[in-house]
């Protein structure tokens, strides 16, 4: 530690010593005296918790929330932080980052997913098509000097216009703008065509990436219930579903035992298995999302070497059906296992305890990744999960053990408009939330 | 002697940390033992009996928040390339989500690095201005040297910071304890005091009185 003084300059160990005397003494509370009342604490409060900045206390928005406060009305007085530029470039986005990412945390950078939740808020768009709609969010190339805006090199292919959007550091608010459509690289791997399959974020680049590389496109199943139904696959686990569509890479015999299969592998599987369908046509290679159909298809299984699945960037490694080849691995463990000929899936997570948890609402059987997002989408473990984010987001604490009332409440009041700058603002009005 | 004083206190400042004296969850009780359910037919009027129960928690200003943040409280309109160099090479010492357990000493170096560098910048806006349109320094005298800032200058900086990064006024023992620092320490012969008529002596002043307020706790609180 003296080491580490002696290179501080003389002024820096003035006001760094300053500074940690004042740290000192507002923690074990010799702050104040002070003229602030208690419904502006309370608006102070509210407005970093929402916007995720400090305020002055003289701004005159603190003396109009603290104004609404004293009359009891929490939810308008909540509302004036959302105006603020930073409830989106901070709340929001890490709001959408954490469930964007493989981390599931909130340093990520400016991307299709982030963007594209933050637009939704912004502009008063249904939650749920977060995870159907056709339509991404972009910067403003009226806006932005210089925004790469190269459809296939910028935005399939690399992350290159959201890192300039971040870079250019204008208010996300302002520069974001919606674009219907999603699209997929084309053929010759240098066009754009028309998204066979939107799912909203679900088929964002960033998603995509993510969770769609390598693997078994079984990863895709597990997070999105983690990322929108805040569900581990370790609760959503059930030995007593059928094993009906489980893949042929997956062995009976672990160790010499189905025991084992049966007690443990068969819980995540026999669920994870029976959706994965839904991202059949899917493969994240060579830096860009492939569809099979699109790309000229490769059949690895006619090669000497199975095991050599690399193929050029105009082209998709599929298997016989015309899948993916990643669903093909390793068919040898358990060639009686089940095989994925389309994307065509059917959710086996429908036992009571599975209803109890997602609270499904709408078909569980499907034709693609459209789909599987409105099946997410409808279902209450969505609207549940949206509330337990925003929640922690604001609050800084997840909902305590006896909440369920009021993790209730927030949900049943979601579910009347679905809008997230709403969700919000009736997150930070309540008084469990800052304890005022 | 000082660097012993300075020494004890970034250690002291740890032990509270490691001490949990943090309250990052202050229960109160428990709200309605009403069971949840899911099921559209459930009788859901345990709702209206609900009682709410408040909870506070502590939290600190997260590396996306950290320089959003000062720029919001001190007023800053332009954030120079420098500091916003600063910032992105210190991401990763400042909390990653805000949690109290994540206050140190390496996060609270760079926040002081970066106040540092918020407050040199404002001090440029301000000093542009004229004093009706500062939000911070409305007191102070760009054109004199240092020797011309007396304690009621320095309480109307203190003020100002205080109200704007702290939400609040400053107690009289964080007046003391500022007035000690800009002032220096009669016993120590006030060897530290600002002096001289040099105007950039002014500014370097006037960035020490708003970082050391903006590097503290309170004004990265969440």
């Amino acid at each position: 530690m003296v080491t580490v003084t002696t290179r501080i300059t003389k002024q820096t160990r003035r006001f760094a010593y300053f500074a940690s005397l004042l740290a000192i003494f507002s923690m074990i509370g010799f702050s104040p005296a002070s003229a602030q009342t208690d419904a502006e604490k309370h608006a102070l409060a509210m407005y970093r918790r929402v916007a995720g900045v400090r305020i002055s206390l003289d701004d005159p928005k603190i003396s109009q929330m603290a104004s609404l406060i004293s009359q009891g009305q929490f939810e308008n007085a909540a509302a004036i932080p959302t105006a603020d530029v930073n409830f989106y470039g901070i709340t929001v986005k890490e709001f959408a980052a954490k469930m964007s990412n493989r981390e599931l945390t909130v340093s990520a950078p400016l991307t299709d997913f982030v963007a594209t939740v933050i637009g939704i808020t912004r502009d008063g768009v249904d939650a749920r098509q977060m995870l159907t709609g056709d339509f991404y969010y972009a910067g403003d190339s009226g806006q932005i000097n210089n925004l790469p805006m190269d459809e296939v090199d910028d935005f399939l292919k690399s992350n290159a216009h959201y890192e300039a959007v971040e870079s250019s550091n204008q208010e996300l608010v302002d520069v974001l703008v919606r674009v219907d459509g999603q699209k997929l690289v084309g053929a010759d791997a240098q066009s754009a065509i028309p998204h066979r399959d939107p799912a909203g974020v679900i088929t964002s680049r960033s998603f995509m990436a993510a969770h769609a590389i390598d693997g078994t496109n079984r990863r895709l199943v597990e997070y999105s219930m983690k990322s929108f139904a805040c569900m581990e696959i370790t609760e959503w686990a059930d030995t007593s579903v059928a094993d009906v569509f489980v893949g042929r890479d997956v062995d009976r015999f672990p160790e010499g035992s189905n025991n084992r299969f049966q007690a443990t592998c068969k819980g995540c599987h026999a669920s994870m298995d029976s959706m994965r369908p839904a991202f059949a046509m899917v493969d994240f290679d060579t830096e860009y999302l492939k569809y099979a159909g699109v790309q000229n298809g490769v059949n690895i299984e006619l090669r000497n070497d199975p095991d050599n699945d690399v193929v050029d960037e105009d082209e998709i490694a599929v298997d016989s059906q015309g899948v993916p080849f990643k669903f093909t691995r390793a068919t040898d463990t358990f060639p009686e296992g089940y095989i994925v000929a389309s994307n065509e899936w059917t959710n086996l997570a429908t036992t009571r305890k599975h209803d109890k948890l997602f609270g499904w609402r709408s078909a569980t059987s499907g034709v693609g990744m459209g789909d599987f997002g409105k099946m997410i989408s409808e279902s209450k473990g969505f609207s549940s999960c949206m509330v337990k984010r925003a929640f922690e987001s604001v609050c800084k604490r997840g909902f305590n053990s006896d909440e369920d009332a009021l993790k209730e409440l927030l949900t049943t009041k979601f579910e009347q408009d679905y809008d997230f700058k709403n969700l919000f603002i009736s997150v930070a009005a309540r008084p469990e939330c800052l304890g005022m | 002697m000082k660097l012993l004083k300075l020494t004890l206190l970034l250690i002291s400042m740890m032990g509270l940390t490691a001490c949990g004296f943090f309250d990052n969850q202050n229960k109160l009780g428990s709200g309605s033992d009403e069971v949840f359910c899911t099921d559209a037919s459930c009788d859901t009027t345990g709702l209206s009996s609900y009682e709410a129960v408040p909870v506070e928690t502590f939290a600190v200003l997260n590396q996306n928040q950290v320089l959003k943040s000062m720029v919001s409280c001190t007023g800053l309109t332009n954030v120079d390339n420098a500091t916003r160099n600063l910032y992105e090479g210190s991401k990763n010492s400042f909390s990653l989500e805000g949690e109290a357990e994540s206050v140190g000493a390496p996060m609270w170096m760079a926040i002081t690095s970066l106040a540092g560098e918020v407050c040199d910048d404002l001090v440029a806006q301000e000093a542009g201005q004229s004093a009706d349109q500062r939000k911070i320094f409305s007191a102070i005298d760009f054109g004199q040297g240092p020797a011309n800032i007396n304690a009621l200058q320095v309480a109307s900086v203190t003020a100002n910071m205080a109200r704007s990064c702290w939400g609040r006024d400053a107690s009289s023992k964080e007046r003391e304890i500022i007035n000690t620092a800009f002032f220096g320490d009669p016993a120590d012969n006030n060897d530290d005091t600002f002096s001289g008529n040099n105007t950039q002596e002014t500014r370097r002043a006037a960035t020490f009185l708003c970082a050391g307020i903006l590097a503290s706790l309170s004004a990265n609180q969440m």
